[in-house]
């Protein structure tokens, strides 16, 4: 016995995914989206007051791996002349649980929804085993748990708070270069 | 099985700063080249609409993105292939290294990839989800560098800074052998 098929059938359990309930997941990020979208229009509430800025609601389909399709909510924003909108992207994705794409003429910036606590994307320290041993996911932390912030663009990124200065800014990068 | 050539390695395979700045300085031109700013846009984008001129710099950068995101997976992976050579030709005697040899005894420089995610889940503490994450994006690699002619079935399209956050903290947590 040269030990082939026993190392195929730890391979093959090694290899199995996590069970992640994909329906609560989805339902999970767009209560964040929606949550999201509160915080937005809060910072952009005294110009759409004064009627400096138009907000327009649209909708879009998302589909995911494991998931399948959904409809989620897209907010545009007018300011004069130029258009920015809010695109959310999914859940599924590496290192974050959640993003939304605000576009502009001049760009994009990335609004992820991550660990409270994280101020860049997880980090891994991989070690050598002297032993096989099997290895399971941190558990994911609670609802409460995850905040939205601002992902910098490569190299080394970081995750900035979303703060009503950053968010404005934001939109600002994207609009005008 | 006969024993395989030993891989005189290149030092040509790119690193991850260098492929974000190139993916930066171009993207960084393109916007400059779409824009009224650029003298001969007249000349370029006659009888286009703003919106036309929009939807030609969005499709260019989104080609941009793809086609870095296949540069820093051909790195991650170069990076993933140099440390399995190397913990073979230095006969390390860790278990990883172990696995690696049998692996390169039977099937030389030619391994899968997956294969040697699977030793790397075996023999070290990585999690699960970091190597669920590595075969998708390599899924994702794959439906690129074959003309994309299929559909392909992982779900959403990845992103460019998605795959570089992957590698950067590939690059930055896993114990390569250089």
């Amino acid at each position: 016995m040269n030990g082939t098929f026993e190392d195929f059938v730890n391979q093959q359990i090694a290899k199995s995914a996590p069970t992640i309930d994909w329906i609560l997941r989805r339902d999970d990020w767009m209560k964040h989206l929606d949550g999201f979208y509160q915080i937005a229009e809060g910072f952009l509430r005294k110009y759409i007051d004064q009627q400096k800025v138009q907000i327009t609601w649209a909708t879009k389909e998302i589909n995911e791996n494991y998931i399948g399709s959904y409809e989620v909510r897209l907010l545009e924003v007018k300011i004069g002349p130029v258009e920015v909108r809010f695109d959310p992207i999914g859940t599924n994705l590496i290192g974050v649980r959640g993003r939304v794409d605000l576009r502009g003429p001049h760009g994009a910036v990335k609004f992820v929804l991550v660990r409270k606590a994280a101020s860049t994307p997880p980090m891994i320290s991989v070690i050598v085993r002297e032993a096989p041993i099997e290895v399971e996911d941190e558990p994911e932390p609670g609802v409460e748990e995850w905040a939205w912030k601002i992902s910098t663009r490569p190299p080394n990124i970081k995750f900035i708070e979303l703060t009503e200065e950053s968010f404005l800014s934001a939109i600002m990068e994207v609009a005008n270069a | 099985m006969p024993r395989s050539r030993r891989i005189g390695f290149s030092g040509e395979h790119l690193q991850l700063a260098r492929i974000a700045q190139y993916y930066s300085d171009i993207e960084a031109s393109v916007r400059s080249y779409f824009s009224s700013e650029n003298m001969r846009s007249r000349e370029r984008f006659v009888g286009y609409s703003k919106y036309e001129v929009d939807l030609e710099m969005g499709s260019t950068l989104e080609e941009h993105a793809r086609s870095t995101s296949m540069s820093i997976l051909a790195a991650l992976e170069a990076a993933f292939r140099i440390d399995y050579l190397q913990r073979c030709y230095k006969r390390l005697r860790d278990p990883l290294s172990r696995a690696f040899r049998n692996a390169h005894q039977e099937k030389g420089a030619r391994v899968p990839l997956e294969d040697i995610f699977s030793m790397w889940q075996l023999h070290s503490n990585v999690s699960p989800s970091v190597t669920t994450d590595l075969e998708r994006v390599f899924r994702y690699r794959h439906w690129l560098a074959h003309g994309r002619y299929w559909t392909p079935k992982i779900g959403r399209e990845y992103d460019y800074s998605d795959i570089y956050a992957l590698a950067e903290s590939v690059y930055d947590g896993f114990p390569f052998e250089v």
